[in-house]
């Protein structure tokens, strides 16, 4: 049971179900879903660049303070980004942007941050690093942008990634709009559930054939 | 070994001035972004009207009438608003221009996701145009000319109304009050 488990946690979101609230409520389309990815990926990649810093200078009882603090910036600067690159998106997005996208995947960063830290310092006591926490921050964005892309798909019939002043978009069914229910926060729970399911069977599948 | 007093009191000093610097660092770079956003809009507000709008805007911070402004130079009085409109598939940032009787005059999306957005749909907001003040805005999709553009989208053309008709009372309040 417990090697089972421990398969799930490669993907952050279809294994550990991580962060998973902002994907539910604001990845209802392929851009939404990108940007929240993006965002999220980029302040973990920060994050455990600064990491050391914050554990070399930061005393112990201020470090969790002081690393929240650092993550609830970068979210901040990416809301920022956003809005300068597209107020539409920043609006769709609402507060799911700033506050929860990348504080989700940060706590998790800040949860292995020893080891990151002494990875970097040389001292290396485990295999997670960096390079993992890395790859965890790659795989969410995966995540996202796939998640938003399925329900545009499903929800709206489309697959757009709408430029500041132009409507480019890569995909249409035509008119239609297959299930409205799939743009809505609970066909989000329901793409997640699905993809969850299938990632999880997929690994069990592989697991039986390895 | 423990610390004294003034060792904890310096080790406090360094994180409250190293996260002073982080928060100084956000409010330029949020400053920044928000100057950029109102240059924006306000050279696509004086683009849509012909002339310049006013530095400051008369009126503002609400969640969907973002600013307004007084448009400048010789003519008619006009304001200018950008806005924000919401819909099931999507958000579109507008920029308007109304008469001081609160009537619209002319309307541009700026920028919109979702391509299945009505805002999208060129013919979306003609229902709207020379509406206001003592014409008000369709207040059902009944009312509308093109019953194929709101087709899906009730939710959102009935929200849109109640936001021009707010935007039409506030711009004729301010023309009352001469601002």
């Amino acid at each position: 049971m417990k090697s089972e488990r421990a398969a799930y946690v490669p993907n952050p979101v279809f294994g550990g179900l991580l962060g998973i609230c902002p994907l539910v409520a604001a990845a209802n389309s392929l851009v939404n879903g990108f940007v929240l990815g993006a965002g999220a990926a980029l302040s973990v990649a920060v994050l455990v660049a600064f990491l050391p810093l914050i554990q070399g200078f930061v005393p112990d009882r201020l470090r969790a303070p002081a690393s929240l603090a650092l993550a609830a910036g970068l979210a901040l600067l990416v809301a920022a980004g956003v809005e300068a690159l597209s107020p539409a998106v920043a609006r769709a997005l609402g507060v799911y942007l700033p506050l929860i996208a990348v504080s989700c995947v940060s706590l998790h960063a800040l949860r292995r941050a020893p080891a990151a830290t002494d990875l970097m310092r040389g001292e290396s006591t485990g295999a997670f690093g960096a390079g993992s926490l890395l790859v965890e921050a790659a795989l969410y964005f995966g995540a996202a942008t796939f998640i938003g892309a399925v329900r545009e798909l499903a929800g709206s019939g489309t697959l757009s990634f709408p430029m500041p002043g132009s409507q480019a978009f890569l995909f249409s069914l035509g008119d239609s709009s297959p299930a409205r229910l799939f743009a809505a926060p609970a066909g989000g729970f329901l793409v997640l559930g699905c993809l969850a399911a299938a990632y999880r069977a997929i690994l069990r599948a592989r697991k039986r054939s390895a | 070994m423990a610390r004294t007093t003034k060792e904890l009191m310096v080790e406090n000093l360094l994180t409250s001035v190293a996260l002073g610097l982080l928060a100084v660092v956000v409010a330029s770079v949020t400053l920044i972004v928000r100057s950029s956003e109102v240059s924006r809009e306000q050279a696509v507000l004086s683009d849509l009207a012909g002339r310049p709008v006013s530095s400051a805007p008369v009126a503002g911070a609400d969640p969907h009438i973002l600013r307004l402004y007084r448009v400048g130079g010789t003519g008619p009085v006009l304001y200018g608003a950008s806005l924000s409109l919401d819909s099931p598939s999507g958000v579109a940032m507008v920029a308007t221009i109304l008469g001081a009787d609160g009537q619209l005059q002319a309307l541009k999306v700026y920028d919109a996701t979702g391509i299945r957005s009505p805002f999208t749909r060129a013919d979306w907001f003609s229902d709207y145009l020379g509406k206001g003040g003592a014409a008000p805005y369709p207040s059902s999709p009944a009312a509308s000319r093109n019953p194929s553009a709101v087709s899906g989208a009730s939710e959102s053309y009935l929200l849109n109304s109640d936001v021009l008709t707010d935007l039409s009372e506030r711009v004729r309040s301010l023309a009352k009050e001469g601002k």
